[in-house]
């Protein structure tokens, strides 16, 4: 009989200046759902949190993937800091495994691109993931902000080096 | 074919950049809500809906809501194992061809089920 089986959704976060980017991929090629959420104004955060839950309602992600912002981990903002904390412990009220990978992590994952800025990372996803082709934005000047999608794509980088990791023999949960 | 999701015509709009309104134009639909419905779960697809989105995306019914049809296979399965346990005993060649009609059926369904095994 043909019955709907457990495969991995795996859905990464990935919070920025302008409010969160997300992905969910089912299986390391095939993202099923992605977005970038502009929340702005003064309880942005939780905002934010409240989008997450109804998130985590909808799409009941077997994995979850953060960036790892602890003090051993990528050094972002105060209010980025406690946005992440507090996805993580959503997660954790909500039974989802989570994952957090650094930056360095990430670009370790990427290393084989000989370059590993945010633009070659995003062009290498876009070139695997055609559905993400059209949101690459243009190579960034230095006197230029991020575009709020370059978001998109630090969220698959996420996904991608879990699914790495995975691959390799990752067991322990972050 | 492993599915998670109850519906993957969202995934399929967005690869192709096309808003929930031009797919309700394209497919014939009303209006945007009723591509919204689908997309979520919240409409049961009619029959020429099915055949606008396999002419659209060249996507089987089955793979965009394999979740309806897990449903309609289980029930008919169900209903067909019904069937295959009230004709035995009945020894006329109509039922005998029947009966191995419905056989090749059941393991039809099990080879797609096997099929479905690997995560």
């Amino acid at each position: 009989m043909n019955t709907l089986r457990r495969y991995e959704l795996v859905l990464a976060i990935y919070p920025n200046t302008s409010g969160f980017a997300f992905v969910l991929f089912e299986g390391s090629l095939s993202p099923v759902d992605w977005g970038v959420r502009a929340v702005r104004g003064r309880d942005r955060n939780d905002r934010c949190l409240q989008i997450i839950a109804s998130m985590f309602a909808r799409h009941e992600p077997d994995v979850l993937v953060l960036q790892d912002t602890s003090s051993i981990g990528t050094r972002r903002s105060r209010r980025v800091t406690n946005l992440n904390a507090a996805i993580f412990k959503l997660a954790e009220l909500n039974d989802i495994p989570v994952r957090t990978y650094s930056r360095a992590r990430v670009r370790l994952a990427f290393s084989y691109l000989g370059s590993t800025s945010k633009h070659a990372i995003a062009d290498t996803i876009a070139k695997h993931i055609p559905a993400f082709e059209r949101y690459v934005p243009p190579p960034r000047k230095p006197w230029m902000t991020e575009d709020a999608r370059m978001g998109l794509f630090d969220a698959a980088a996420l996904v991608l080096t879990f699914f790495q990791n995975m691959a390799g023999g990752e067991q322990e949960a972050a | 074919m492993d599915k998670r999701l109850r519906c993957y015509l969202r995934p399929q709009r967005r690869r192709w950049g096309f808003t929930q309104k031009e797919l309700a134009f394209i497919i014939g639909a009303k209006s945007r809500t009723g591509v919204s419905r689908l997309e979520h779960g919240r409409r049961t697809p009619s029959l020429a809906a099915a055949f606008a989105l396999h002419i659209v995306f060249g996507t089987d019914a089955t793979e965009f809501f394999p979740a309806l049809f897990a449903e309609v296979e289980n029930g008919v399965l169900a209903r067909a194992y019904d069937l295959y346990e009230r004709l035995q005993g009945d020894r006329s060649k109509a039922t005998r061809m029947k009966l191995d009609f419905l056989e090749r059926m059941f393991a039809r369904a099990k080879r797609r089920g096997d099929g479905n095994t690997s995560v």
